[in-house]
């Protein structure tokens, strides 16, 4: 049917990479734990809850990164079809995907909600 | 404010395990089943809610790579549906952390039963084909091969489905679910694609409606690795595990396996809610 490089193949590539890193690392995170210890934060972004967990402990860290690199990777993918859309010069989509990448992007870093 | 929790790893890489392998196997999608579980287990309806859509991102991903290399999943409807869909997250995230409890337990109960009714209602959707210039322009269209046939397909109405995905996007972003059965019948009666279409198509943008609202569950405080960590391990192999068995089980069988469970846990939601006020 479709032969060669595709969007569909780079973007189940791109999501089993991360699933598979993720999870590995949720793994090791939850193996390295040595008991519970909870912290009371209120984060600002996906990115500062990473680095308030490895700030308290490496397994926590560790566990928290893991999950980010899996719940990153609808970004991922919409990063992989923008470009590959700019390539194709598709310019609905590549408007579309934009408007996304930046919504995300702009989420990530904490400054999309009512809160 | 991350709330002290009397159950450990083990516990919960089983509860994703069980929710996963029943969600992949009814349909129902994993955080539909871990929600009402961590619920009965004693926490708190909102964290509950805050963890379990992240999960939903990884059972997701794990699932949609199989769908995207056989060519179901219609990339192009994704990517203009998500739009849609990731404003209605945002808003629902935000909204669940100002209403109460028990809003939340019946909205839960309602909107399952809404999906079931979706559900049930599968046959009704055939019509006229004709295409507009709106889903023309977004070139809402592709093929994919079944039993060595090609089976081609062209969209319809998206400049309906597209704001009608707000409301399934809502409806996730406040409960912590997919949402999939119901983003499932818009893709399918009225964008008009093709059943096996809409529902990769759905599972794909599951993912990134989740992405959405997590990203302001996490700015709560309400998000633990070591809750969300286990879940994410257990739902992962569930899903895979069941997904397997599905191929082995009739759709009757599969069928009324989703409704036994939806029924249970609209019952168990209503409990909760009544209990709540």
């Amino acid at each position: 049917m479709r032969k060669g490089l595709c969007l569909e193949g780079l973007i189940s590539l791109s999501l089993v990479i991360n699933v598979i890193l993720g999870l590995a690392l949720i793994t090791i995170g939850l193996l390295m734990n040595n008991g519970h210890l909870n912290i009371n934060s209120t984060p600002k972004s996906l990115f500062d809850w990473v680095q308030t967990n490895f700030e308290s402990t490496p397994s926590r860290g560790l566990v928290s990164l893991g999950v980010t690199l899996i719940i990153v990777t609808p970004f991922v993918r919409t990063c992989l079809s923008l470009t590959w859309f700019l390539i194709k010069k598709e310019y609905v989509y590549v408007v579309i995907a934009g408007l996304i990448t930046c919504l995300l992007l702009l989420a990530m870093l904490g400054y999309v909600s009512l809160l | 404010m991350i709330v002290a929790l009397v159950i450990n790893e083990s516990l919960l890489v089983i509860i994703g395990l069980i929710a996963g392998f029943l969600g992949s196997l009814s349909g129902l999608g994993g955080a539909s089943i871990i929600t009402p579980l961590l619920v009965f287990l004693g926490i708190e309806v909102k964290t509950a809610i805050a963890n379990s859509i992240l999960t939903i991102v990884a059972t997701s991903a794990g699932s949609s790579v199989s769908l995207l290399r056989d060519h179901y999943t219609c990339i192009k409807a994704a990517m203009y549906l998500e739009l849609f869909t990731i404003l209605g997250g945002f808003i629902g995230a935000s909204i669940t952390l100002f209403v109460p409890s028990w809003f939340l337990y019946f909205f839960f109960s309602f909107f399952l039963l809404v999906s079931l009714f979706f559900r049930r209602k599968k046959e009704l959707v055939k019509d006229a084909r004709r295409v507009d210039k709106y889903t023309e322009l977004l070139g809402i269209k592709g093929y994919y091969q079944e039993r060595g046939i090609i089976v081609e397909y062209r969209g319809k109405n998206a400049h309906i489905a597209g704001p009608l995905m707000v409301v399934a996007g809502f409806a996730a972003g406040v409960l912590g679910i997919g949402a999939g059965a119901f983003k499932t019948a818009i893709m399918e009666r009225i964008l008009g694609l093709p059943i096996k279409v809409s529902t990769a198509t759905s599972n794909f943008i599951i993912g990134m409606t989740g992405l959405a609202a997590a990203t302001v569950y996490i700015k709560t405080g309400l998000v633990d690795p070591y809750i969300v960590g286990p879940l994410i391990l257990g739902a992962s192999l569930g899903s895979i595990i069941g997904s397997r068995l599905l191929r082995k089980i009739s759709d009757k069988t599969a069928s009324y396996l989703s409704m036994i469970l939806t029924i249970y846990i609209i019952l168990q939601m209503l409990v909760k809610g009544v209990q709540s006020l």
